[in-house]
């Protein structure tokens, strides 16, 4: 194929400029502007600009308050991720044993991950309500609550309101994902181990886990890169707080580009995320590979 | 790949054996679609409440008399321009990242070169770049060519953040499919364009067709550029829209806002159930690979 | 799949059909005003009402309104700023204006309304909206913030509702009366409903407090300072009441605006737009009147006896950027100095519709009991301890800290460390 293409330079250039160009002035052109926005001042709020080194970087990282944000931001991300993988496999199993309807579920499930964040939001908004919400409604018919509960007032409960949130939102993806890598374990295999007295149980161990592990560890990667993207549900259902405890990297950074007008802080947390994503993200890719090569 | 068919490969002992759980599995899926899908359900059951009913407790399912109150806000003039909006910047991002997205997905399926696969990694790593970092950079790149507040600017954001997916998902249905017949059309002298038209668009259609459902719904989707990139009605998408006019007043009008939800995630959904084969083939293809 | 695409063609044929200016009349001149009036129920058939009468009177005029929710109001003003493409006309407010004039936003506006017309207003207010020497914007909603009162729940608990306190501690003792109060209306009742959500305006509603207890934000050089004895009272104060359950934590504007419509707190600070809000959001149960359900008073005394009010004035500006000047001046003109208009505005609002003091004094405002009490304290109410920039940033860097303080911890410590961010903020140049 090499050859027959190479005999048409032109159509080569024609396949590849589009693209490139597209992802090169809108991808790569921002960030590495972003790399030198960090060492800089600059803000549309004010007319001079001036080069200072890492002060950006010093400023964050003396700065307790953007720890916090870090620590919140990898709690909420990594539970969200750990509970969905699970849940999503969970339902994957499920429905990958049920003899009819199992498009039907599937289809109806899915219809979670095509639900608008903001739209989430507002329905998060609405369901955690303190005073009318259905969750505390719920909770007070159940006797396990007395009176009005706060979801968005206390730290540790908003936090559990946005991961709900996130957990709700992935779900589906996971199981997607799940049932394809359940696509790939060979009934013979399953079949011999029945055959040799092995139980469900063990059968899932033995056979299930390893086959499907990372198809799902791949899969949990993918969703944890996004969800450090995600800013709407902390935006919209608790403005990142109380105490910074729902506030996220992304919301973070946010708020310093487009609210404070602080292009230079910014940029330097986008530039700290994007290290660390690319530091998380190779251990735990060299991790999988040593385990599953 | 394992069959279809809704019996496993068992033998005929097991299968009777496992048969005593099948109507209890059922109950535990129906169990399970029902609590991922009862916030659902009480979207729409909030959004067609009269405001006092919003507030009835115990809370209702079925109201008790339904109102289309909400509705008449979600259906305004205004609210329908949003959608217009929304229509119109999906399409076109459709278009873009689809079209661009399926030319390189072609090219790097067919010519095999050094670093080959060190593009399909940096498309990938770029999703994983902070949009807020991209952000800033794209606002004064468009503030200098003059697109800011425009829908070209949301149809570029956009596109950053869906066509290194649709280069991964194409490029896998490329890969999977014969070359025999483009090469033969090449030595009979067919042109690059004739190849394309004659022999792999047929080929490709659903491949494609999932891309730019994928494009579309992420776009449809995306509040963030919405928010800060458009700063008139004239172009302002339904997401953004949302963001800033019924987290305001509507706060405490859960059956207005509610409906406007729902004016918000239904054609997303319309889209899904229209072209669900696609879809799910479209978000799994790449990652199962990956 | 042919017939998706060729969907796809025709949805791009109609989005570039439905492009506007295409269609735009040559003779027609157009004023863009951005603000958050339409957003908000109590201000929306007064403002649509005022357009309208505008575009009546000069047959030539298309307005287009540009609605957008208020706490997102000073972003999509700066965003059309920078991206060059600014409204005529934005309506603001005060704590916003120092970044939007570092972007050189606004438009002075002497010369474009008379010095005699612009004396009107008052010359507190003025000064609060004087940039760089210039006035930069005219009070269109003026907001002294007043204590605003439940009288049923006063004489409930025990209190002389025509003798609203005077004190901070006898304000804090009536608090704490009203919130033993039993539960109503689905909830515990609240002695005073207060902001204390993550937004910027908890620590901006943080400052009448600091004030009532005889303390500043800002030192004898102007230095912002957070860590003087009365700012940890308040913060203290802040505390037990949270603490003996007479206030919500985490409490957002709309959260306050809605328990005190519920009748389910005893105050709220508040300014004149409050009669819209319990009217629209108690549905027409709670009056406001000097013997009704609801009334307001000052601002409790500090220990030095003074009473001084905080503002949160809506506020009407001409951007550097307006085409016409000239227009967007008459149109200001027309909504402020205009009697027969204010009058209408107050009339369809119920709420001041202009700074302007002559017409304060007479017509539809001065026939109204409740207006007048705000109109009393408004030459003395102050909205700006500070104009900066970056003086949005300094209070979200506070809200977490005094989040902090609600939630237990230790006073001194968090305010130092809050008052460290907020200079941190500001010093970013």
């Amino acid at each position: 194929m090499n050859g027959v293409l190479t005999r048409h330079p032109l159509f080569v250039v024609a396949l590849f400029a589009p693209a490139a160009i597209l992802v090169g002035v809108l991808t790569f052109y921002p960030f590495i502007n972003g790399v030198l926005l960090s060492f800089t001042n600059y803000s549309p709020l004010y007319k001079d600009t001036s080069f200072i080194g890492f002060d950006n970087y010093a400023y964050l990282l003396e700065d307790p308050a953007f720890w916090d944000v870090v620590k919140n931001t990898l709690i909420m991300i990594v539970s969200s991720v750990v509970i969905a993988t699970v849940l999503g496999f969970a339902l994957a199993l499920l429905l990958d044993r049920i003899p009819v309807g199992r498009r039907t579920f599937r289809a109806l499930i899915f219809q979670g991950w095509i639900v608008p964040w903001v739209t989430v939001a507002v329905l998060w908004g609405w369901i955690f309500n303190a005073d009318y919400g259905i969750i505390n409604w719920t909770l007070r018919n159940l006797g396990l609550i007395d009176g009005i509960l706060g979801w968005t007032t206390d730290p540790v409960r908003a936090q559990i309101v946005i991961v709900s949130g996130f957990v709700w939102r992935i779900i589906p993806f996971m199981m997607v994902m799940a049932l394809a890598g359940l696509q790939g374990v060979p009934d013979e295999l399953l079949d011999s181990a029945r055959v040799d007295g092995a139980g469900p149980l063990q059968r899932l161990r033995h056979i299930i886990l390893p086959l499907c592990a990372n198809v799902m560890l791949v899969a949990a990667l993918l969703q944890a890169v996004r969800l450090f993207q995600e800013i709407t549900l902390p935006w919209v259902v608790t403005q990142g707080g109380p105490i910074n405890a729902t506030t996220t990297l992304s919301l973070y950074t946010y708020k310093a580009a487009f609210q404070q007008w602080d292009f230079g802080l910014a940029s330097t947390v986008g530039i700290l995320w994007t290290i660390a994503l690319v530091v998380i993200a190779s251990v735990y890719l060299k991790f999988l590979l040593r385990r599953h090569d | 790949m394992k069959h279809a068919g809704p019996v496993t490969g068992s033998t005929a002992q097991n299968a009777v054996g496992e048969g005593r759980f099948t109507l209890a599995r059922l109950a535990v899926a129906t169990i399970a679609t029902l609590m991922m899908l009862w916030p659902i359900a009480w979207m729409v059951s909030t959004s067609f409440k009269r405001p006092e009913a919003v507030f009835e407790l115990p809370p209702r399912w079925i109201p008790e008399a339904p109102s289309l109150a909400g509705y008449e806000v979600a259906l305004s003039a205004a609210v329908l321009r949003y959608f217009l909006n929304s229509v119109i910047v999906a399409s076109a991002t459709a278009l873009l990242a689809t079209g661009a997205g399926a030319l390189c997905a072609y090219g790097l399926s067919r010519l095999r070169f050094r670093g080959n696969r060190a593009v399909m990694l940096a498309l990938l790593g770029s999703l994983g770049l902070p949009i807020p970092l991209l952000m800033v950079t794209l606002y004064l790149l468009f503030f200098r060519v003059g697109i800011l507040d425009s829908y070209l600017a949301l149809i570029l954001g956009h596109t950053v953040i869906t066509l290194p997916v649709v280069v991964w998902l194409l490029k896998d249905f490329f890969d999977a499919l014969p070359r025999e017949f483009e090469e033969a059309a090449f030595i009979d002298g067919a042109s690059p364009a004739q190849v394309i038209r004659l022999v792999i668009l047929p080929l490709v259609r659903p491949g494609l067709a999932a891309a730019a459902i994928f494009v579309f719904v992420t776009s449809w989707n995306e509040f963030i550029f919405g928010m800060t990139f458009i700063s008139s009605d004239t172009y302002r998408p339904i997401p953004a829209a949302m963001g800033l006019l019924f987290l305001n007043e509507f706060q405490y009008r859960w059956g207005d806002t509610m409906a406007v939800a729902t004016v918000v995630t239904l054609p997303i959904m319309l889209l899904f159930v229209l072209f669900q084969r696609y879809f799910v083939s479209g978000i799994t293809a790449g990652a199962v690979k990956g | 799949m042919r017939g998706w695409k060729s969907s796809l063609a025709l949805t791009l044929g109609l989005a570039i059909a439905a492009l506007p200016g295409t269609d735009a009349l040559a003779q027609q001149k157009t004023l863009r005003i951005m603000g958050y009036q339409a957003t908000f129920e109590h201000f929306r058939p007064a403002w649509e009402w005022v357009l309208e009468e505008f575009q009546r009177r000069h047959p030539d005029v298309t307005i287009e309104d540009i609605p957008t929710a208020f706490n997102e109001t000073l972003n999509q003003i700066t965003v059309a700023v920078l991206g060059g493409n600014a409204p005529d006309i934005v309506i603001v407010n005060p704590v916003w204006m120092a970044q939007l004039d570092s972007l050189d936003a606004l438009q002075p506006l002497s010369g474009l309304i008379s010095d005699a017309e612009l004396a009107k207003f008052p010359e507190r207010v003025r000064e609060d909206l004087t940039f760089d020497g210039e006035l930069k914007a005219l009070p269109l909603n003026p907001g002294p913030i007043m204590m605003v009162y439940n009288r049923d729940l006063m004489r409930e608990a025990g209190l002389d509702p025509d003798a609203p306190p005077k004190t901070w501690p006898e304000f804090t003792t009536a608090i704490e009366k009203i919130c033993a109060l039993p539960d109503r209306n689905g909830g515990k009742v609240s002695g005073i409903a207060l902001r204390l959500d993550r937004g910027a305006q908890t620590a901006q509603w943080l400052i009448p407090v600091i004030w009532g207890m005889g303390g500043e934000i800002t030192d004898s050089d102007g230095e912002f300072n957070f860590t003087s004895p009365p700012v940890i009272e308040a913060l203290q104060w802040y505390r037990r009441l949270v603490e003996e359950g007479c206030a919500q934590p985490g409490a957002t504007v709309g959260d306050t605006r809605n328990l005190f419509a519920q009748g389910r707190a005893g105050f709220i600070f508040e300014g004149p737009w409050i009669r819209g809000l319990v009217r629209n959001l108690s549905a027409d149960q709670l009056q406001i009147a000097p013997d009704g359900n609801i009334w307001i008073a000052p601002m409790p005394e500090n220990p030095s006896g003074e009473v001084r009010q905080f503002a949160n004035h809506g506020v009407i500006a001409i951007t550097a950027q307006a085409k016409d000047k000239e227009l967007a001046a008459s149109f200001v003109d027309f909504l402020l100095n205009d009697p027969d208009v204010v009058d209408k505005h107050f009339e369809i609002a119920q709420i001041m519709a202009t700074g302007n003091t002559e017409l304060l004094a007479s017509g539809a405002h001065g026939a109204d009991p409740l207006t007048q009490e705000f109109v009393k304290y408004l030459p003395n109410s102050q909205a700006l301890p500070m104009q900066h920039p970056r003086w949005l940033a300094a209070m979200d860097a506070l809200v977490p800290h005094i989040q902090s303080v609600v939630d237990g911890a230790d006073a001194q410590a968090e305010a130092e460390q809050a008052e460290r961010d907020a200079q941190r903020a500001l010093s970013r140049r």
